[in-house]
């Protein structure tokens, strides 16, 4: 309910000469992406046996539309990744919220040096980005509970996470990139 | 704010987690089947040899099932006479249960959390016993209407009340992210004298307060003493298969329930009134051994200098006359070493166990 609220006055501030029905699309579309790679997250990729990790999809998008579209854009597609994720797992009430507004915040500011060739940013925004995500979680769910085996976490969980989302990064950031670009023309 | 509110008050976000996960359960449901059947398919297309081998090991094994099958039936019948001699013929072993499926995974390795197809309309409620191929899988955590979360035991946050079987010594049976790559779990609180040994089943235990007893959680293993030799740990393999897991059956007793149902109005007057009985008697056992004690103990309280000559004497004089002495000592206001030095000529039986604590007497005098 929020997330349609801003998002719609955003849009309409950001570029007031679109039409609403473009507006209303785009809206839907962007919508339709985070529902869509929600559900393969949580119910395809578990069910792959030879993944070590499942890149995770949602963050991988926060951040590329952080990236693209700037700070408040990427804040506002966190905010509606983040809620669906509140929305799943039970537990204090916008844990998840929190840590993807702040990534598509922060990738916001990396948009004035976004170039449609160059690759090595968005990796490595990539890995910084999954790197903020863990040592949230780790603090928060871990830390608090005295677990002190950071070596293991990093290997075990973090490295894969990393390695399988840089690589689906690759991938799909220029089917993102295009995507948006299709989605603004 | 929104964490602050919802960790005040839990059900808050409820509506619209119902609402989200009204749209969005079926679709998962369908996402979930899809990928299932295409993995399926896949799984038909493994080689005959590799069946072939399977079937010989089968073949083993039910030779193998088949003898113990019969020692089985020998010990139930024995089982089945001893239980009602103990009148121990509880309704924990048929307990109900619902069939589930479970339909998204946690996508981070760092929660073993999943999500199953059936919600509070079909009776699933929270703290609910969660169970698959014969072992405890976890405990449902979160409902919804048409979906419930369930965190398995192997999540580093869980922490199942367990016993062993044989002797009913309790001890805890925790996650481990460090550890649940190998297929174990950790047993900790297990007291020194315990009994557990290594394959000994562990099941959860019937002083826990959410999980049902008697269910089997895994077999112990690698039980040792801990590194202050104060308590006993171990790891615990679990019965029930993590990695290849689609359906659950979910138990729909909740275990706080037995607890309301136990205690009501009669119970717990015949419980006071037992407990109350013995009770006197207790105190004034305690109030016998506190006066024995400040008795032994008044000596050594009265002069802090010749603390160590008293201990070191009343070590030695172990009789009740001895006693006695020290005590009209002390009540005459704390010792002198002249005084120490008169019991020993006054009592020569004791001068060598006084003369190993010699040091102790030589000190007091030097400070005096």
């Amino acid at each position: 309910m929020k997330k349609k609220k801003s998002g719609k006055i955003s849009f309409s501030t950001s570029e007031r000469s679109r039409k609403l029905l473009r507006l209303r699309l785009r809206f839907v579309i962007y919508v339709l992406s985070i529902v869509l790679s929600f559900l393969i997250q949580t119910s395809v990729f578990p069910l792959i046996p030879f993944l070590a990790a499942t890149p995770n999809l949602l963050l991988i998008l926060t951040f590329s539309f952080g990236f693209i579209h700037g700070n408040l854009g990427g804040m506002l597609y966190g905010l509606g990744a983040g809620l669906l994720m509140d929305m799943f797992y039970s537990g204090p009430f916008g844990f998840y919220s929190l840590i993807f507004i702040f990534i598509g915040y922060i990738n916001g500011f990396f948009s004035h040096y976004y170039y449609e060739e160059y690759n090595t940013l968005p990796v490595l925004m990539c890995v910084f980005s999954l790197l903020i995500y863990h040592s949230y979680i780790y603090v928060f769910r871990f830390l608090i509970r005295a677990k002190f085996s950071i070596p293991y976490y990093f290997i075990r969980i973090v490295l894969p996470s990393v390695v399988f989302s840089v690589l689906v990064t690759l991938i799909l950031y220029r089917f993102f990139f295009t995507a948006s670009e299709k989605i603004d023309s | 704010m929104l964490i602050v509110l919802s960790s005040v008050k839990d059900g808050l976000m409820n509506p619209i987690r119902n609402t989200i996960g009204y749209v969005l359960v079926p679709v998962q449901s369908g996402v979930n089947r899809i990928g299932y059947a295409i993995y399926e398919q896949l799984a038909d297309h493994r080689t005959l040899e590799e069946i072939r081998k399977e079937n010989d090991t089968l073949k083993d094994k039910v030779d193998f099932l088949t003898e113990e099958n019969n020692i089985l039936e020998q010990n139930s019948a024995e089982l089945d006479r001893l239980r009602s001699l103990y009148q121990l013929d509880q309704d924990y072993l048929n307990y109900q249960k619902v069939g589930a499926r479970i339909i998204a995974k946690d996508s981070e390795n760092w929660f073993q959390v999943f999500r199953i197809n059936k919600g509070s309309q079909d009776g699933i409620r929270v703290d609910q016993n969660v169970i698959a191929n014969g072992g405890l899988v976890g405990i449902v955590t979160d409902v919804g209407l048409n979906y419930a979360t369930v965190r398995s035991i192997i999540d580093d946050e869980s922490r199942v009340s367990a016993m062993g079987i044989q002797s009913s010594d309790t001890c805890i049976v925790a996650g481990d992210l460090t550890l649940f790559q190998e297929g174990r779990l950790r047993i900790t609180d297990m007291k020194k004298d315990a009994v557990i040994q290594d394959g000994d089943r562990i099941v959860t235990s019937n002083i826990s307060s959410k999980f049902v007893p008697g269910i089997l959680i895994g077999y112990a293993v690698d039980v040792h003493d801990d590194e202050k030799h104060l308590m006993k740990n171990g790891y615990l393999i679990p019965a029930a298969d993590f990695d290849d897991m689609s359906e659950v059956l979910v138990i729909t007793e909740v275990k706080a329930d037995s607890f309301k149902d136990t205690n009501d109005g009669s119970d717990v007057a015949v419980s006071d009134g037992t407990a109350a009985a013995p009770a006197p008697a207790v105190e004034t056992s305690g109030e016998d051994a506190a006066t024995e004690e400040s008795e032994t103990t008044a000596p050594a309280e009265s002069s802090p200098a010749a603390s160590s000559l008293v201990e070191s004497l009343s070590q030695s004089y172990q009789g009740a006359q001895a006693s006695q002495d020290t005590e009209t000592q002390g009540e005459a206001g704390g010792l002198t070493p002249e005084q120490i030095s008169e019991y020993e000529r006054n009592h020569p039986e004791t001068e060598e166990d006084t003369a190993a604590s010699g040091n102790g007497t030589a000190s007091g005098e030097g400070s005096q």
